[in-house]
């Protein structure tokens, strides 16, 4: 078990007229090498949640173990290098004057030599597809999902066993959208890197995750595989959510068809392709 | 600076065109004064990028018309062109039969056209709800008399009647966007641009946005220009302009657009789920309609299929 939650509330500005209680009795686990998407409205507590793993926030109540260790109040530092964080709108905090060394400012600690330092950027940027011509760019001769790259491979500089990604795709168009998940999908497989991908979109949970969460009023609503979790769509709209239009199409039609044994577990267009396909006898070009 | 009609009806049920782009092109480079010693400090690049090229297209008074393209496509300088906030390199744009280009409009054109932007925090400058609806009242000289009255009506009809005295950054991103949408409103524009107004909201904000935008084309007859990459909301749109490079790539109705997979594709978009699945069936030999765009029309077209 690489990440385990257990019974963890956490209150805004306690002891305040202004006390919120943002988390409230939170349970769960994390395998490693899951790609686990966290959903949820605006307010349900799951930016507070994932501010948890690397210890920008600290529990009220209930433990947090990294690797079986209780992280509560362990070594901050060593914990921030085991959680990577990408934070919204992540291209907001380049800041050095050059794009290397932007990536390289969180090695700065490491007392690495020039060479191995400069091995990491590299490794770095090629995760994540930068161009490495651009390097030696300044941060503002970048475009945006260049800039957005940059960033992330800042993170991942460090080496990190989990990387949470919070709403990567803000403001990107569906290309560019594919572009930074598809690299997400590839720093798990290649790196063993742990994603935990924090997201409004039940598009790309769907595409993506193999575990989903839905977060409500600070309570886990659901946990389960994707298939799982839209499979109960009246749940998920109760509470402010969507599900892909696929899961949708896939439940009316196994409630008007219930002969043809519909798949109500279906949510991505590939796969909703094949049980058709198979169902209709089309044939296979 | 000339004075803005306050009397302006806001309700006009006309079917003229109220947007006429002709032969319009931008370029950034072109963005520079004249000053030698600023010229120095630019590199005037040998072939000058046009954001916008040679686009021609009219919006009927009362039209919902959705702009669609990739991330650097041209749609956000388009919509600043709209607004005077830049002015065309070459051609012209017609706001209301105002010339955006002719200086002495200017003003009348930004009263006429009202925007809303992409991210909340950034367009929200009142220490109240209230104050920030009537930032834009007071910069066209409303009376005061008369402020509280526009305010009043315009909070209430976006949903935050009430929330005039709360301080903004309490509010939710969909409340803050509807907020920004009531300072436009107030203003009584005939036409609101949302240069993607809902990227930064949650599924719960983006309805909340999109209700009341729906709500204003439909019972007010307001034009709407809608920039975004949502393509579920665009569905409803009355027309989709799909830009690419700058250019207009193809204009039509949902349907007509979403049925061109491979053109989207090009210009780097999606067309919904439910479309793409029909596309992977009628690749595959069944038969089944090119322009499915909600899983009500799928439903239907598989039903015929399927009770076979």
């Amino acid at each position: 078990m690489l990440l385990r939650i257990e019974h963890l509330s956490y209150t805004y500005m306690k002891g305040t007229p202004f006390e919120k209680k943002a988390l409230d009795d939170v349970s769960f686990e994390i395998d490693k090498g899951d790609f686990v998407g966290i959903i949820g409205h605006t307010g349900c507590g799951k930016s507070t949640l994932v501010q948890h793993f690397n210890g920008l926030l600290k529990p009220d109540e209930g433990n947090i173990f990294l690797n079986e260790q209780c992280i509560n109040n362990s070594n901050i530092k060593a914990l921030r290098k085991s959680v990577g964080f990408v934070f919204q709108y992540p291209e907001h905090q380049l800041f050095e004057s050059t794009v290397y060394k932007d990536i390289a400012f969180g090695l700065k600690n490491e007392k690495l030599s020039k060479e191995e330092e400069q091995q990491r950027v590299i490794q770095a940027a090629n995760a994540v597809g930068f161009d490495l011509s651009l390097l030696e760019n300044s941060i503002y001769d970048l475009s945006g999902g260049q800039k957005r790259r940059a960033a992330i491979a800042g993170v991942i500089v460090m080496n990190p066993q989990i990387l949470v990604l919070d709403e990567p795709a803000a403001g990107l168009d569906p290309l560019g959208r594919d572009e930074i998940l598809d690299f997400a999908v590839k720093l798990r497989k290649e790196y063993g890197i742990t994603i935990i991908l924090v997201s409004h979109s039940m598009e790309d949970v769907a595409k993506y995750a193999n575990k989903v969460i839905v977060m409500n009023e600070g309570k886990v609503e659901m946990i389960g595989s994707p298939g799982k979790v839209f499979e109960d769509e009246d749940r998920l709209r109760k509470i402010g959510l969507g599900v892909p239009q696929i899961a949708t199409l896939f439940k009316k039609l196994s409630v008007a068809y219930p002969q043809y044994n519909i798949d109500r577990e279906i949510f991505t267009v590939e796969e909703a392709t094949r049980f058709l396909l198979r169902l209709l006898g089309g044939e296979n070009k | 600076m000339s004075h803005v009609h306050i009397t302006k009806s806001l309700f006009v049920f006309t079917m003229e065109d109220i947007i006429k782009y002709e032969n319009v092109s931008y370029s950034y480079a072109y963005d520079f004064d004249d000053e030698e010693e600023e010229l120095n400090n630019i590199q005037v690049p040998h072939v000058i990028p046009f954001a916008v090229k040679n686009v021609s297209f009219s919006v009927k008074q009362g039209e919902f018309v959705a702009i669609i393209g990739r991330n650097g496509s041209g749609k956000s300088t388009l919509a600043r062109l709209t607004d005077a906030l830049i002015f065309p390199t070459e051609g012209k744009i017609y706001v209301d039969s105002m010339d955006t280009s002719d200086p002495e409009l200017t003003w009348e054109v930004r009263a006429c056209v009202g925007m809303v932007f992409q991210n909340p925090d950034n367009q929200i400058i009142g220490t109240t709800v209230n104050d920030d609806v009537a930032f834009g009242l007071e910069n066209i000289g409303v009376p005061t008399d008369e402020m509280q009255s526009r305010i009043d009506e315009a909070l209430r009809y976006v949903g935050l009647e009430g929330y005039g005295d709360m301080e903004p950054h309490l509010l939710s991103g969909g409340q803050k966007q509807r907020a920004a949408i009531a300072g436009i409103l107030a203003m009584h524009p005939k036409v609101v641009i949302l240069d993607e107004a809902t990227a930064m909201l949650d599924p719960v904000g983006r309805k909340e946005v999109m209700d009341v935008v729906h709500r204003l084309n439909k019972e007010e007859n307001m034009t709407v220009l809608h920039i975004t990459h949502h393509m579920d909301e665009v569905v409803n749109a009355d027309r989709i302009i799909l830009i690419d490079n700058g250019s207009l790539v193809s204009t039509g109705t949902p349907k007509k657009i979403f049925s061109q997979g491979e053109m989207m594709r090009k210009a780097g978009l999606e067309v919904p789920q439910v479309t793409k699945l029909m596309d992977n069936l009628r690749n595959n030999g069944i038969d089944v309609p090119d322009d499915v765009i909600t899983v009500d029309e799928a439903v239907l077209a598989l039903e015929k299929i399927l009770v076979k």
